[in-house]
């Protein structure tokens, strides 16, 4: 026989070391890569929600919502505008500005009686400010969607009928 | 030590190496970026001061001017019996549909803390004061201390 039975030894515990180091190899490439593709999904969440930050900013600056007092702007949002703009965008190409979002204005303070405000405005545009909480500017909600992330900031609402300013939250619902 | 027990011993310190490794892979990798929500609150709490100072607090008054009147000559243009008791009455409760419990506001004027209210225990994160339009005589400072309880 030419193989020694020391040297067949040595050669299986060879083999043995070499697929102990193979599996651990495997088990940590799989951990690592489990990990990192959690690390990518928070990501992902969390740039989501930046965009949504830069969108609220951009929501407040629009020139269609913007309050104006004698041409000259000022830092709020006017009703009448968003009710205007509610009617007028499924006209006009804010779709893919917006994508799949629903963004909505609530009044804080004073309390005013729950409800929606397009829903009065249309019944009666010049009785509406009392009577409502809610005003929806834009909704396009994603069929089947998973998850939806939430974010808001304060507003002031000007209702230009009772020449007031109210104080409002803007909200931000994005459909994933 | 015999061939076999130095070859596992090298295995053990290969495992051992590749478990530190890997450890600190994870650590690396599960860091949280806590920035984006105190920016977030920045930006809350900078939109909601000169929405509170425009509020219209009663007829033709903004809460700007009833806190002016308030501090320079401790009455309401409301016509409320107790302008602070006013002010704090109207204030609390958009305060806290923002920030819950967890907030300490401040109207200040020269330094001086003119009205307080708020429920802060833990540590508190400073946010930037709020002036006032006005001339120099009557500007006041809006401040709002957000909590990390």
């Amino acid at each position: 026989m030419l193989f020694s039975k020391k040297g067949d030894v040595d050669l299986i515990e060879m083999i043995m070391v070499v697929i102990v180091i193979l599996i651990i190899l495997v088990l940590v490439g799989v951990f690592y890569f489990k990990f990192q593709k959690a690390d990518i999904e928070e990501k992902t969440e969390s740039l989501t929600e930046q965009r949504s930050d830069v969108l609220l900013s951009y929501i407040t600056e629009m020139p269609e919502l913007k309050c104006s007092v004698k041409a000259k702007e000022e830092k709020c949002l006017d009703t009448i505008k968003i009710m205007s703009f509610n009617q007028m965008y499924p006209k006009a190409d804010y779709d893919t500005t917006f994508g799949f979002k629903s963004i909505k204005v609530s009044v804080v303070l004073p309390e005013t009686k729950p409800g929606s405000c397009n829903e009065m405005f249309k019944k009666d545009y010049s009785n509406y400010s009392l009577e409502c909480s809610e005003f929806v500017i834009y909704s396009m909600v994603k069929p089947n969607y998973k998850s939806k992330s939430v974010i808001s900031t304060p507003v002031s609402l000007y209702y230009p009928d009772l020449d007031k300013y109210f104080i409002g939250k803007l909200t931000v619902e994005t459909y994933e | 030590m015999n061939k076999g027990q130095t070859e596992i011993m090298g295995l053990a310190i290969v495992v051992v190496l590749l478990v530190i490794i890997a450890g600190f892979f994870l650590i690396f990798s599960s860091k949280k970026d806590s920035g984006t929500e105190e920016i977030r609150e920045t930006i809350q709490t900078a939109n909601l001061m000169p929405a509170i100072l425009k509020y219209s607090v009663c007829d033709k008054v903004t809460m700007e001017e009833e806190i002016r009147e308030c501090i320079t000559s401790k009455t309401s243009s409301c016509n409320k019996e107790d302008c602070k008791v006013f002010i704090k009455n109207s204030l609390k409760p958009v305060l806290d549909a923002f920030f819950g419990d967890k907030y300490m506001f401040t109207i200040s004027k020269d330094e001086q803390d003119f009205l307080e209210f708020g429920n802060c225990t833990g540590d508190r994160i400073l946010a930037n004061p709020y002036n006032s339009g006005g001339s120099k005589g009557n500007r006041f400072e809006l401040n709002i201390k957000l909590c990390r309880n």
